[in-house]
């Protein structure tokens, strides 16, 4: 499976680290991840083991941003490697998520 | 000769009464069994040694005179049988000759007790002698345990080491030009030297060593080795390599088990040679006995702190090494003692690195150590390493493979409408650009520019999807519903893929990436124009705005259907 969820503080944050290609192939998958997730105040995207990002991937960045926000809560992209950081911040995505190393 | 049986500790124990006269052995045998021993008995010291061999005993009384085969012969042969379960013979005798008594102890017996006999000071002398008896045979297990467990133990590091030595083990370390000497403590190292190439030709080499020396420190050596060959292989460049065993480590060990570390690059393609130190001794670059360059420790350990933050691991470049030597060293070198407890110290290496004609460091240094540290034992495992530049230079290592970087060379993919819906080509395309190792620091970026590419080509130029389709959720799963339709319907149509790769051209430099579908085209003027086409938080049009801010230059070609992008790895615009 390309995306493992994982559970933190309690059940209050939501883990989904995403390994390989994060493109629009996961798009259900990742949709699926989080879909049903209830009392999560945290959504973090563990970029760890991604190998690479396109914009199929910002897109459905941004929808699990929508979904956090009607739950009124946050959404964090974990373990940034430099050239994935460098995406998100042409995409001026650092406005929009809490960017972590 | 078969050993006596061995005696069951739940069982009373038993005595072997040994005397010719039957009214001592009853007299014996009653005063034994009223105290719930188990007694054999024998008439004579053959049938004494015969009884032995049959039973198991726990303690011989045993008369010396008896005709045939007397006390003190009846004992060696006794002694003889028993392996190692210690039986005490007590003498049980009329002589008072202290010379025959002395004899006693001679033949091996434990004791004598003079006849007639007193109960009480037999009984005393039977306490003592099974007390003695069982501290023995505990003792004796003891022994035994502690024999096996070491050899267990040695045997497992053997094994250890034997897996090491494999996960370590890499033919660049055999590079011409390349030399080392490796010498644990213990059966197993904490230090560590891993050579291999990158796809570029570059060889990135690492001398580290962990905390602490045997079986703890070796604990960590193969899984980084194996992290590290696959990233060197993968074309990881030498920052993004450290930041990934920086954090490999931090994750995978205790806190206190860490790794210092020298990264050294030897980089034929730009004629230069890089090393980054942290906690290791320094590195030192040498030409005709004097020292160009020393590259001291400037960074924390590996496995330390949890800091990916870019540019913290920075190697540092000294350009055009001709005639120098680098030498590098784990602290077992410079940490050596003599007999009193003197350090060799980074000085006296470095006297001996510069003391030497050129290519005599190496040998200098080693012969000086081993002087100095005299009969000294080495107290921490002792690497050191030399590379003669100008060889490992020169050929690079591997000149075909090497020159990859350097190789001018353009490739074309041409996906028909059938293929088209059965493959993604993008993952090949990037698994070639890796191996043929174009700009592999830059392998996100330009992946992104390849699949933005395609992707326009694919789903606007032939498929002509509208991307508006996919704001919100519902229309993102709507949008590839039509894509897996479309695509399924396609009959007719192509993509072409052109990729020109030159890293070292004056005028052509970087990636040059063309992709060219058989779609009509589109107004690609309005997009060019256009800064933001569909706003920040829209789920479409951020592709191409990437691929704008990523690539030095982009040109469409009419009517639309053809775009051509170069990459360099620069800052973009």
């Amino acid at each position: 499976m390309a995306i493992q969820t994982r559970y933190e503080d309690d059940g209050q944050s939501l883990v989904l680290s995403v390994q390989g290609y994060f493109d629009f192939s996961l798009h259900k998958d990742f949709r699926q991840a989080y879909k049903g997730a209830e009392g999560v105040r945290r959504f973090v995207v563990d970029l760890r083991d991604t190998e690479y990002m396109d914009s199929s991937a910002l897109g459905m960045l941004l929808l699990l941003r929508e979904f956090a926000g009607d739950q009124g809560g946050e959404v964090i992209l974990r373990h940034c490697s430099r050239e994935v950081r460098k995406i998100l911040e042409i995409a001026n995505f650092q406005r929009l998520f809490q960017i972590e190393d | 000769m078969a050993a006596s049986p061995e005696p069951n500790p739940e069982e009373p124990d038993t005595f072997l009464v040994v005397d010719d006269e039957p009214v001592n052995v009853m007299l014996l045998e009653a005063l034994l069994t009223a105290r719930g021993f188990h007694v054999l008995t024998a008439a004579s010291g053959e049938e004494a040694v015969e009884r032995f061999r049959e039973h198991a005993v726990d303690m011989v009384l045993m008369d010396i005179l008896m005709p045939g085969m007397d006390g003190y012969e009846a004992t060696r042969r006794i002694k003889a049988l028993d392996r190692g379960g210690f039986v005490p013979v007590l003498f049980i005798t009329a002589l008072s000759d202290e010379q025959r008594l002395a004899q006693c102890i001679e033949a091996g017996g434990e004791d004598f007790v003079t006849k007639p006999i007193n109960r009480v000071q037999l009984n005393a002398k039977i306490d003592a002698w099974l007390r003695t008896r069982a501290l023995y045979r505990t003792v004796a297990e003891q022994r035994d345990a502690l024999q096996a467990h070491q050899r267990r133990l040695e045997h497992e590091q053997e094994t250890a080491e034997r897996i090491v030595a494999r996960a370590t083990a890499s033919p660049a370390l055999e590079a011409p030009g390349l030399r080392y000497h490796y010498r644990p403590a213990a059966i197993l190292s904490g230090d560590l030297l891993l050579a291999e190439y990158r796809p570029n030709g570059s060889l990135l080499i690492l001398l580290g060593d962990f905390t602490g020396h045997g079986i703890g420190a070796a604990v960590g050596v193969p899984g980084l080795a194996s992290a590290y060959y696959e990233a060197v292989a993968r074309g990881a460049d030498p920052a993004e390599l450290l930041d990934e065993i920086n954090e490999r480590l931090y994750r995978g060990l205790p806190p206190e088990v860490f790794l210092t570390a020298a990264l050294i690059e030897v980089d034929p393609r730009r004629c230069r040679v890089g090393v980054w130190n942290a906690g290791m001794p320094p590195v030192w670059l040498i030409r005709d006995g004097a020292v160009l360059c020393r590259f001291r420790s400037s960074g924390l350990p590996l496995g330390v702190v949890r800091d990916a933050g870019p540019g913290r691991r920075q190697l540092t470049y000294y350009d055009q090494p001709a005639g120098c030597t680098l030498y590098a060293c784990s602290d077992g070198v410079v940490e050596a003692t003599d007999g009193h407890g003197h350090m060799y110290s980074a000085e006296g290496v470095e006297a001996a690195l510069t003391g030497a004609p050129d290519e005599a460091g190496f040998t200098a240094l080693l012969e000086r150590l081993e002087a100095f540290r005299a009969a000294a034992e080495p107290s921490d495992d002792t690497t050191l390493l030399e590379l003669d530049l100008d060889r490992l230079l020169a050929d690079g290592g591997r000149a075909a493979y090497g020159a990859a970087e350097a190789v001018h060379w353009r490739s074309e993919i041409v996906l028909d409408a059938r293929t088209l819906g059965h493959i993604n080509p993008v993952p090949a395309i990037m698994d070639m650009l890796v191996a043929l190792g174009a700009l592999e620091a830059h392998r996100q970026s330009l992946y992104v520019v390849v699949a933005e590419l395609y992707t326009n080509a694919l789903e606007h130029g032939l498929l002509q999807l509208d991307s508006s389709v996919k704001a919100g959720e519902a229309g993102f799963d709507d949008y590839y519903e039509r894509r897996a339709q479309a695509l399924a319907a396609l009959e007719g149509g192509e993509i072409r893929l052109r990729l020109h790769c030159d890293p070292q051209g004056e005028r052509d430099h970087g990636v040059v990436i063309e992709v060219e579908d058989s779609g009509e085209g589109f107004d690609y003027q309005r997009l060019l124009e256009g800064s933001d086409p569909a706003g920040r938080s829209a789920a479409f049009g951020r592709g191409i705005l990437l691929v704008r801010s990523l690539c030095d230059e982009i040109e469409y070609f009419p009517p639309g259907n053809r775009v051509r992008v170069r990459y360099t790895g620069g800052e973009g615009r």
